[in-house]
């Protein structure tokens, strides 16, 4: 082990992102992410482990799956186990004893969205207490502290949430300038860059101008990736993909962005091809909680819980490689979809189909197939042809028609 | 003290020792389980199958045609059908002259002789217990209690019949149920009746009302009955016993002549955040740490790791426990789980208790085998 580097060059990151490939229609690419815990190869699905555990799985069993990046919530990890037994195990890695990369958010959004009374203000996000109904703060230098003692290979700076369906456009404004004013707090509260990465947020809410002035206020930051925030909060799919597509043309190539909060099959396809490399979204381990088992056609998921399936002995999918698929019928799962352990078999599986979702993308931007994976992903999920307008829109931007 | 050993066949000429424990399926899964998580523990398990599930999915297990275990994903090994799930209370007054009423997923089947034998066709278990009718609560009247033990012996003989003219089941054993709840004259009929019919062993059953209450037997009144019954029963065949059973209850029941156990126990102390320390082996444990400083003095059987001291506390649940959950995983971890109501609380501590408790049972085969129970009791 070497100590720092004697010329004190030594990279103040601690990611190393190298574009292996771009595909020659859309703007999508293939890329390695070296992280301190794992090399995460993208474009990357992040399954969610809210409170340090991923819905029942055990940390080998997602090893198993080749999982290497997943993400924690730094409100709820913050407020159980806390801060203190935190930095008593020594991180977050070593609290739940999972040994390759993780992910955290900033706490605000997790606030703004499940508490009423949250109330943003110039000094952070003030807010009651769950517990014991004290006042507390999530200031920008509060989450950097409990992101620090969780300690993940990427953290998220504290930004100013407004929702993207919001009216109010001076409210807008606000929050893509108290965003940029909040990203210096945390890179100025960020005690271990060696160590771990701070992503910023690009905000802006719908606006193209604004989406693009935040951006390059962002860039100007240097910071190891960036994330496109405010987004799949129930706005219409055309300004969404509009906002995607405007902040990847902004972003720099050479940096990996992340699109917060989207995980549904045919929205990786598309923003993939928009440029994205990293995902998360809580949609595939709990639709597995209500016998929801996701598959790769038409009509995208098979309810387990249906009488339909008491006589089907199949795997949920012929070809899927996981644990659930390889042992387990339809039937069976159908059979036991009252107890727990039909919901640790989904979401083996529903966490095994994100990933070989990502790395078919993957495989086809490396090969420079990926515009026809695109059509037959699409065919195979629209098997009528009718396809949602917004997806038509944003392949067409990125130079492919649906046939 | 007996030494009582039997050798029970199980599939592919694999061979069982008592005493043995059952692992015990709840709705068609060793509860919170699955066979990947299962594949993470050192011993293999036997199965005890309560019957509702398979009755109420006959068909199903008909079209599939391998059987249950097969269906299930488990392991091919010693799998026992039994009418009650052990682990789930009684509903009773449901039962009709003809039926016995079983209960899954809030559903009720009314099950015949004729059902249930065409349910143990479908499963094809290593072994399976003739229909029969234990619903004599403390208390029960002297007609209930009669009642029990002749519909019980009329199902048995209705069960055999139709065993001896299936080849499919010419491999499986038949236990026949020794029914007559509180009655030392019921409890004398039933055993000598069941004796004289052809089974290959008996379920000692009726003496409570399943669920965690099976747990609290008052031993006094329990006692001189099953003892008398023992005595009454053939030593060549071996004996089972449904419900929850504490360490110390396993011991006492050994020492009267059960040869089988089912893993209830572990199901109701992994509900209830349990996680379990009693000796389960000889060796002297090295570090007295039970991680209870106020309880050092006095035998605890678990921590209970709801608790807040040990939120910050990163040692495994047991010392010495090799299991999955330990090797892995802390207290604290644990503690983390439970408050949160993750999914993964319940996965850690069923590993680790089921681990326990096994391990607790093949110490007791090797004390049965060197004589040597008195000193597993001593640590008890
Ligand atoms: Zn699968
Ligand atoms: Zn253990």
């Amino acid at each position: 082990m070497s100590s720092s580097s004697p010329s004190g060059l030594m990279a103040r990151s601690a990611l190393q992102f190298t574009v292996l490939a771009e595909c020659s229609t859309t703007k999508a690419r293939a890329s390695t992410m070296v992280l301190p815990h794992a090399t995460v190869e993208t474009p990357v699905f992040m399954p969610v482990g809210t409170q340090g555990t991923l819905k029942g799985l055990l940390p080998d069993q997602l090893l198993a799956l080749d999982c290497r990046l997943i993400l924690g919530n730094t409100y709820h990890l913050g407020n159980r186990p806390g801060v203190s037994t935190l930095k008593q195990a020594g991180g977050l890695h070593r609290f739940m004893n999972w040994p390759r990369a993780l992910l955290t958010d900033s706490g605000g959004f997790q606030m703004v969205s499940l508490l009423d009374l949250a109330q943003i203000t110039e000094d952070g996000v003030k807010f009651r207490s769950p517990y014991d109904d004290s006042e507390c703060m999530l200031t920008p230098e509060h989450s950097m502290e409990i992101q620090a003692s969780i300690g993940a290979d990427i953290m998220m700076q504290l930004d100013d949430v407004v929702d993207a369906t919001h009216a109010d456009p001076e409210r807008f404004e606000e929050a893509r300038h108290r965003t940029v004013r909040w990203l210096d707090r945390c890179l100025k509260a960020h005690q271990r860059p060696d160590r771990q990465n701070l992503f910023p947020i690009v905000q802006g809410g719908l606006d193209v101008d604004k989406r693009k002035d935040c951006a390059r206020r962002l860039i100007e930051r240097d910071t190891p990736g960036f994330a496109v925030g405010g987004l799949s909060g129930g706005e219409a799919k055309d300004d969404f993909w509009r906002m995607v597509h405007v902040s990847t043309n902004e972003l720099p190539k050479n940096k990996p962005r992340y699109l917060m909060g989207v995980g549904f099959a045919v929205d990786l396809v598309v923003c993939s091809a928009l440029g994205i490399d990293m995902y998360d979204c809580v949609f595939p381990t709990r639709t597995a909680r209500f016998g929801s088992a996701l598959i790769m056609k038409h009509p995208g998921a098979l309810n387990l819980k249906a009488r339909a399936f008491r006589l089907d002995f199949d795997p949920i999918d012929q070809e899927c490689p996981c644990f659930t698929c390889q042992n387990h019928s339809r039937a069976y799962i159908h059979s036991i979809i009252h107890e727990p352990s039909a919901c640790h078999l989904i979401t083996v599986h529903n966490v095994a189909f994100q990933l070989r979702l990502m790395k078919t993308i993957r495989q086809n931007i490396l090969a420079d197939t990926f515009p026809q994976f695109i059509q037959s992903f699409m065919l195979a999920n629209y098997p009528d042809k009718k396809y949602p307008m917004w997806a038509i829109n944003a392949l067409q931007a990125v130079g492919v028609q649906l046939s | 003290m007996s030494r009582r050993t039997h050798l029970l066949p199980g599939p592919y000429g694999q061979s069982w020792t008592t005493p043995l424990l059952l692992t015990s399926l709840k709705g068609g899964a060793v509860p919170h389980l699955t066979k990947e998580t299962l594949a993470y523990m050192e011993i293999e398990p036997a199965f005890l199958a309560p019957a509702a599930p398979i009755v109420q999915q006959t068909e199903v297990l008909e079209k599939y045609q391998k059987g249950l275990t097969s269906f299930l994903g488990l392991p091919h090994q010693f799998s026992l059908m039994t009418p009650l799930d052990p682990s789930v209370p009684d509903r009773p007054g449901f039962h009709t002259q003809k039926s016995v009423a079983l209960w899954h997923n809030g559903n009720k089947t009314s099950v015949t002789p004729e059902m249930y034998m065409r349910g143990v066709i479908a499963a094809q278990p290593s072994a399976f217990v003739a229909l029969c009718d234990s619903e004599t609560p403390v208390g029960a009247s002297n007609k209930r209690k009669g009642k029990a033990v002749s519909k019980s012996l009329d199902f048995l003989d209705r069960c055999l019949l139709m065993k001896a003219s299936e080849p499919r089941l010419s491999d499986s054993l038949i236990f026949g149920a020794i029914e007559g709840g509180y009655d030392a004259q019921c409890r004398a009929f039933s055993a000598k009746e069941t004796v004289q019919r052809p089974v290959d062993g008996f379920l000692i059953d009726g003496f409570h009302t399943n669920g965690v209450t099976s747990g609290d037997l008052i031993w006094s009144d329990a006692q001189p009955l099953l003892q008398s019954i023992l005595k009454a029963l053939p030593d060549s065949k071996p004996r089972l016993y449904q419900g929850s059973c504490s360490p110390k209850m396993t011991l006492d029941l050994i020492e009267i002549g059960i040869d089988m156990f089912e893993s209830s126990y572990v199901f109701h102390e992994t509900e209830a955040g349990h996680g379990l320390i009693f000796p389960n082996t000889l060796k002297p444990v090295t570090s007295p740490d039970n991680g209870c400083h106020a309880s050092l003095d006095k035998k605890v059987d678990f921590l209970d790791l709801k608790d807040p001291q040990f939120k910050d506390d990163f040692s495994p649940i047991h010392q010495s426990c090799t299991c999955y959950s330990c090797r892995k995983h802390t207290r604290a971890y644990i503690n983390h789980l439970l408050a949160t109501k993750e999914m993964l609380g319940p996965v850690l501590l069923m590993i680790h208790n089921l681990h326990h408790y096994q391990i607790f049972f093949r110490t007791i085969r090797e004390c049965c085998e060197t004589d040597s129970i008195s000193a597993l009791r001593a640590l008890i």
